[in-house]
């Protein structure tokens, strides 16, 4: 699981999915994937969940995700969340998880 | 996805990676390319990674943050082909206020004269930059 970075709380977790393999190797997506929010405590925050805003690089396999930091989504400072993407490829189910804090 | 930490304008960072086939190092058939993003996916630079270490098929790149960056998170894909497959990695990035584009001063000589106090400042990218009367 990858630490990727601090963001303000009442800004935006700019984060980014590569949907590559433990060799490097590069799969697409059937559709864009999607993400939940989850706290230290396994709480997922329901309000905060989507789907990534964009491809950045099909053939890379780069995806951004932009999470806004609401208070009222359950976001507080000085925490820190997990992100988990899912996806699917060839109809098979994808994930990865990645930590972020909130300053 | 690895964070590569904080920098300021000016800095140099540091970019590795290591070609590999069933986790076994592996040359790829090409250098490495690696291309920035900001926050808005917009490609703001591109650079050829070259080896460091060729045994390892490890390659290496220290990336000068110049006049192409600005404060915000950027994420550097580095793509590759190795046995006929096509390969990426990549990370993230903040740049936080302070620095310089042209990089931080490494000499300086003062002009005093009656009317003014004269500086030149020598930066680690070469670029040389003049100034007049200093304040704190």
């Amino acid at each position: 699981m990858d630490f990727t970075g601090y963001s303000p709380l009442g800004g935006q977790h700019y984060d980014w999915l590569l949907t590559t393999d433990a060799n490097n190797v590069v799969h697409t997506p059937d559709e864009l994937p999607t993400y939940k929010v989850y706290s230290r405590d396994g709480t997922e925050l329901t309000a905060a969940a989507g789907t990534v805003a964009a491809v950045v690089d099909l053939a890379g396999g780069l995806f951004q995700a932009t999470v806004p930091l609401l208070g009222g989504s359950g976001f507080d400072t000085a925490e820190r969340y997990v992100l988990l993407y899912a996806w699917t490829e060839s109809g098979l189910p994808r994930t990865k998880a990645h930590v972020f804090g909130v300053v | 996805m690895l964070y590569l930490g904080s920098y300021q304008l000016g800095d140099r960072l540091g970019l590795g990676v290591q070609s590999a086939v069933a986790l076994a190092p592996s040359p790829p058939d090409d250098a490495p390319a690696a291309t920035v993003y900001n926050a808005n996916r917009q490609a703001v630079a591109s650079y050829l990674i070259p080896p460091a270490d060729v045994p390892a098929a490890y390659f290496a790149a220290a990336v000068h943050l110049d006049r192409r960056y600005h404060v915000g998170r950027y994420a550097i894909l580095v793509t590759w082909v190795a046995a006929s497959v096509s390969r990426s990695s990549a990370a993230v990035f903040d740049i936080v206020p302070g620095g310089d584009p042209a990089g931080a001063v490494i000499a300086g000589y003062a002009f005093h004269r009656p009317h003014a106090e004269y500086h030149v400042l020598d930066l680690d990218s070469g670029e040389l930059v003049r100034g007049r009367n200093p304040f704190v």
